[in-house]
């Protein structure tokens, strides 16, 4: 291991991969920061440029870009309510009250933290038990990946942070849209109404990019004269108070696991481990109804986790060769047309590329950390903009994210349809979040069940009596009964309580 | 009455216009200026996949054969017919390309489904940019250790292997349906979301066989983690010499690759062609490319358009057979 890791230290320190590491970062936090502009589409635009690089180099570039808008996405969430990518869309929920408060220095800090913590985590995993996790989770079947998508959904209804019921009617809501696209089991269209576009289902960014950022937009539009920012964020605003990290340590722990976890699993990603961290912590919660108005809690746990998950989601990608998302299919794409197979024979045949590129993690990372905690007035004096100059560059960066995601115009419409959709769900005070978490967890939960049950050929007893598949869905079951007991025994108090009340009266 | 009337005054001004336009951009595509600015080649999937690959290793080259950058685009969604649509629809004027593989050229249409555009009279095929094969591998632990072996066992225990793919009438699907029906056995198909969660239950060992591409699954049959047991290309594959072809497993003439072809708009300029054609085959012959062909599974092929169109056809006509003697038309 320390061999190794000599060997990845040596590689990743020459002067060009630091470089070529620190423009990856650099460039990852910028696109981060721009709402709609994701590391997808900004690694998808930078491929070409790598071919003239070392492999190795081009990864450390492509991996910084990668984790690097992880961190990015967090600042437009906290000071302006615009996720800069979907993960975060949860982090605008308790970041931008906190930024509200006058806390933004605080909210930021912590998440920088958080997000160095939840990389660390991640990386560590990545690092010491790489290929024991990647046989984890080789070893989840479409039956268990059914279960842990069931938890989800069930966790997911707390997401909104208010009533049960919108959190419910949201999660259905995306559910219902998730079903948009080609149904994987019978290759039947559904719901696509002729146009080519839909037969791949909606797409996540433009939805997220409405929902969230044009309709905050429209409503800060609306409501302009009576909202202004004179905060300034210096270093001292920064310094989180005793309570604020003692109360951190834990979700960030919490959001570290889910999102190491989660990330190395195939097909999950930092959207779902950031959604389900947060439910967590409000599930753990003593006080729930602190979120959704400025819980350090619920940006701490949700930015360790999709950082966490950005780490982690090289495992499988690594070290058996299966990239669990789009983003990690193109650095693939880059490995192989530097001539190396991804596989798992990767760590043992290029070991200057994995250990190399591992090592630069860690430097990525602590260059993060770096840009992010004295450079944060640096992306702070964006707000010092007035708004009717942040808010047309943002509509127009939104567009021009979501348009170069896929080339397609159909997509900037999806935009404006989800804007519209956005605005009317605040100004009824609907939540979007569980919509997005609904949506993601959907399709996966549909396609999943009805494999397995193809699978056990039709009989859910074979589905429930697979060890894992049935413990996992015994946890839900158990929430769903832990919810159900907790709503009874709240209504039986709140009966007594307003007997006694009429009693003295 | 009257909207008739008004619908065909527009269809005969936008007839004229397009005319118009036709005539205009023949004449700014005359050969010998060809190209004097950018060409787009649209990939109808995302970029690191194995199109756009195959699209970027050849862009190269013709760059440098056609002097001026062909930049690849990529516009994926629905089996890459919606790439393809934006380029059936684009000017006719060699400046946009598409790359269109077995299933936005032909299998998306045949079982059904509207793809957005006609092959035949909207696109004119330039040449064929290489063909793949598939292998058909099983999960480690599985008894049989031959193709005939594997095909018996599944005559002697009807409806207990499972065979995944990447998807509902892809190549994979279509191709392990035809070996079965000749072999006249019986597998269940699960269908995936593209490769990656196929190979993710077959190296898990949930699915027992699955129908991966060649350049996909090389390494993890070096590493032992899934078992080849052929390849359905008409000759074995470079990247895995060892394992059979399923003809010499005992199916004379059971072939099945997937390819790409360069095509373009319908009504470009034959010079325009003829220059895009001596590009392609100029890469084909290019040490660079053969070098990263090998890499990739790839058998390169030479052929005039003429061929490529008489080579359409030719596969058109196989999978359509095909799809109508298994009844799997979606519609």
């Amino acid at each position: 291991m320390l061999e190794n890791m000599a060997l990845g230290f040596a590689t990743a320190f020459t002067a060009t991969n630091l470089f070529y590491c620190f423009l990856g970062v650099f460039l990852g936090t910028f696109i981060g920061v721009l709402p709609g502009l994701g590391s997808l589409a900004a690694i998808s635009m930078l491929l070409p440029l790598t071919f003239y690089l070392e492999p190795t180099t081009a990864l450390i570039m492509l991996g910084g870009i990668y984790y690097g808008g992880e961190y990015g996405g967090s600042i437009a969430s906290i000071l302006l309510n615009l996720p800069g990518t979907p993960s975060h869309a949860v982090t605008c929920l308790d970041g931008n009250p906190l930024a509200k408060q006058g806390r933004a220095g605080v909210a930021l800090f912590i998440t920088a933290i958080a997000s160095f913590v939840g990389g660390t985590v991640g990386i560590v995993a990545l690092m010491g038990f790489g290929p024991a996790i990647a046989r984890i989770g080789l070893s989840f079947g479409p039956g268990d990946y059914f279960a842990l998508m069931l938890l989800g959904l069930v966790a997911a209804v707390t997401v909104g942070g208010g009533s049960v019921i919108k959190g419910l009617i949201m999660v259905v809501l995306g559910l219902l849209l998730g079903t948009v696209g080609t149904d994987v089991t019978s290759g039947e269209f559904r719901y696509t109404f002729d146009f080519l576009e839909l037969r791949d289902g909606v797409s996540l960014v433009a939805m997220a990019m409405g929902l969230f950022g044009v309709a905050e937009v429209i409503s800060s539009v609306r409501g302009s004269s009576e909202r202004k920012i004179t905060q300034r964020v210096t270093l001292r605003s920064m310094v989180p108070t005793r309570a604020d990290m003692r109360r951190t340590l834990k979700p960030m722990a919490r959001g570290s696991s889910i999102g190491g976890f989660l990330g190395a699993l195939p097909g999950t990603g930092v959207v779902i481990s950031a959604f389900l961290a947060y439910a967590t912590e409000i599930r753990v919660a003593k006080d729930k109804s602190r979120f959704g108005k400025g819980a350090i809690e619920g940006i701490a746990a949700p930015e360790s986790a999709n950082n966490a998950a950005a780490q982690t989601a090289f495992i499988p990608t690594l070290t058996i060769g299966i990239p669990g998302s789009a983003t990690m299919s193109i650095m693939l794409g880059a490995l192989m047309i530097h001539g190396i197979s991804p596989g798992p024979l990767l760590v043992s045949d290029h070991p200057t590329v994995f250990w190399g590129l591992i090592a630069s993690f860690w430097i990525g990372n602590i260059f993060l950390l770096i840009l992010n905690v004295p450079l944060i007035g640096m992306w702070v004096r964006v707000l010092q903009f007035p708004y009717k100059f942040i808010y047309p560059v943002v509509i127009a960066l939104i567009c021009i994210g979501v348009f170069s995601m896929r080339t397609s115009v159909f997509d900037v419409w999806l935009v404006v349809i989800f804007g519209a959709l956005g605005y009317l769900l605040q100004r009824v005070g609907y939540s979007p979040a569980p919509l997005i978490l609904g949506f993601v967890l959907g399709p996966m939960l549909e396609e999943n069940l009805r494999r397995a049950m193809l699978m056990a050929r039709g009989d859910p007893y074979r589905l429930v009596a697979d060890p894992l598949t049935g413990t996992i869905l015994a946890i839900s079951g158990l929430l769903v009964l832990w919810a159900v007991l907790g709503g009874v025994r709240r209504w039986f108090g709140a009966r007594r309580l307003a007997k006694y009340s009429v009693d003295e009266a | 009455m009257l909207s008739q009337t008004w619908n065909n005054a527009c269809r005969t001004i936008a007839a004229g216009a397009l005319a118009g336009l036709a005539v205009m951009s023949a004449g700014a595509a005359l050969a010998q200026d060809y190209p004097d600015g950018p060409v787009t080649l649209v990939v109808g999937f995302p970029p690191g996949g194995s199109t756009d690959v195959v699209a970027r290793i050849l862009a190269e080259n013709m760059s440098e054969t056609l002097g001026q950058p062909v930049l690849v685009e990529n516009r994926p969604g629905a089996s890459g017919t919606v790439g393809i649509a934006y380029v059936a629809t684009s000017e006719p004027d060699g400046y946009t390309l598409g790359v269109s593989g077995l299933g936005s050229s032909i299998l998306v249409a045949a079982t059904g489904r509207d793809t957005g555009y006609d092959i035949d009279s909207q696109l004119d095929i330039v040449g064929v940019m290489g063909t793949l094969g598939l292998v058909i591998a099983g999960r480690t632990g599985l008894e049989p250790q031959t193709l005939e072996e594997l095909l018996q066992y599944a005559a002697d225990h009807p409806g207990e292997l499972t065979y995944g793919s990447s998807g509902v009438g892809t190549p994979g699907h279509l191709a392990m349906e035809y070996l079965l029906s000749l072999a006249d056995v019986e597998m269940l198909h699960i269908p995936y979301q593209g490769n990656t969660p196929l190979m993710n239950d077959v190296l898990g060992g949930h699915v027992d066989i699955a129908l991966l591409t060649t350049p996909g699954s090389a390494e993890q049959v070096r590493a032992g983690g899934i078992y080849p047991y052929a390849v359905t290309s008409p000759e074995r594959s470079p990247l895995m010499p060892e394992v059979p072809t399923v003809m010499e497993s005992g199916f004379e003439g059971f072939t099945a690759t997937l390819w790409n072809l360069l095509v373009t708009p319908q009504g470009t300029p034959e010079d325009v062609q003829m220059r895009l054609s001596e590009a392609l085959n100029t890469a084909m012959q290019d040490a660079d490319v053969l070098a990263a062909y090998a890499e990739q599974g790839l058998a390169p092929t030479i052929t005039t358009p003429a061929e490529a169109t008489a080579f359409l056809d030719q596969e058109r006509e196989k999978w359509e057979g095909v799809i109508a003697a298994l009844g799997i038309a979606t519609e």
